[in-house]
């Protein structure tokens, strides 16, 4: 194991981008995303997504992240 | 209490032991599966592997052809071999492994635990061995 990086409460989905190689972490209990470098690993932004974020998808082209909530 | 029974409601929990892999396209309307050059051929199961107990996410490296299948009933991550369909490491992780991503570039795989940690390892496609442990690595970032 390489690395533990801490994120917010509960995090429920994970999509990496792999053109920037920025991890993103969906935090069902906070309503956030954590945004994480992954050449860092650092937590680089606590996003807020709403209610209850349960899965996300990435557009890679538009640069537009899909959330979706339970 | 209450938030972690909803969650897993919510969630829905898969309690097989063993892993099919299928293609999908048989769930498909029949429109979109007119399209071979966009979908896989009709829906079979190429193999059953075992894996470890309640299996709940999975995901895939199509340029090392491994799939990763964390199993939240004994807190281990399966490492497949695609190809050979067959368990080539099983490996500790941490409670509540809700989510799982694999960066093709990099080859490192990314766990969401219920525990608010984000872990992440890039060999251990090759092997429990090699998935050593790293302490200290940078401020913020702890080794286990």
């Amino acid at each position: 194991m390489l690395a533990n990086v801490t994120v917010g409460s509960a995090p429920d989905a994970v999509v990496v981008d792999a053109g920037t190689n920025t991890i993103y972490v969906a935090n069902n209990a906070d309503g956030t995303v954590s945004v994480v470098s992954g050449s860092k690993n650092t937590v680089t932004a606590t996003l807020s997504a709403g209610s209850r974020p349960q899965a996300m998808a990435l557009n890679r082209r538009l640069k537009r992240m899909r959330m979706g909530s339970c | 209490m209450t938030n972690s029974t909803n969650h897993d409601l919510c969630r829905g929990i898969a309690v097989s032991c063993w892993v099919p892999l299928l293609a999908f396209s048989a769930w498909l309307p029949a429109a979109a599966q007119a399209a071979p050059s966009l979908y896989a051929p009709p829906s079979m199961i190429v193999g059953t592997v075992p894996t470890g107990q309640s299996p709940s996410v999975v995901a895939v490296n199509p340029a090392t052809h491994k799939v990763y299948v964390a199993n939240e009933g004994d807190l281990t991550l399966s490492v497949l071999d695609g190809v050979a369909l067959r368990v080539i490491a099983t490996l500790p992780i941490g409670i509540g492994s809700h989510a799982l991503a694999v960066n093709p570039t990099t080859n490192r795989i990314y766990v969401a635990n219920l525990g608010s940690s984000l872990l992440h390892c890039d060999r251990w496609s090759r092997g429990p061995r090699a998935c050593e442990r790293h302490r200290g690595i940078r401020a913020g970032c702890r080794g286990r």
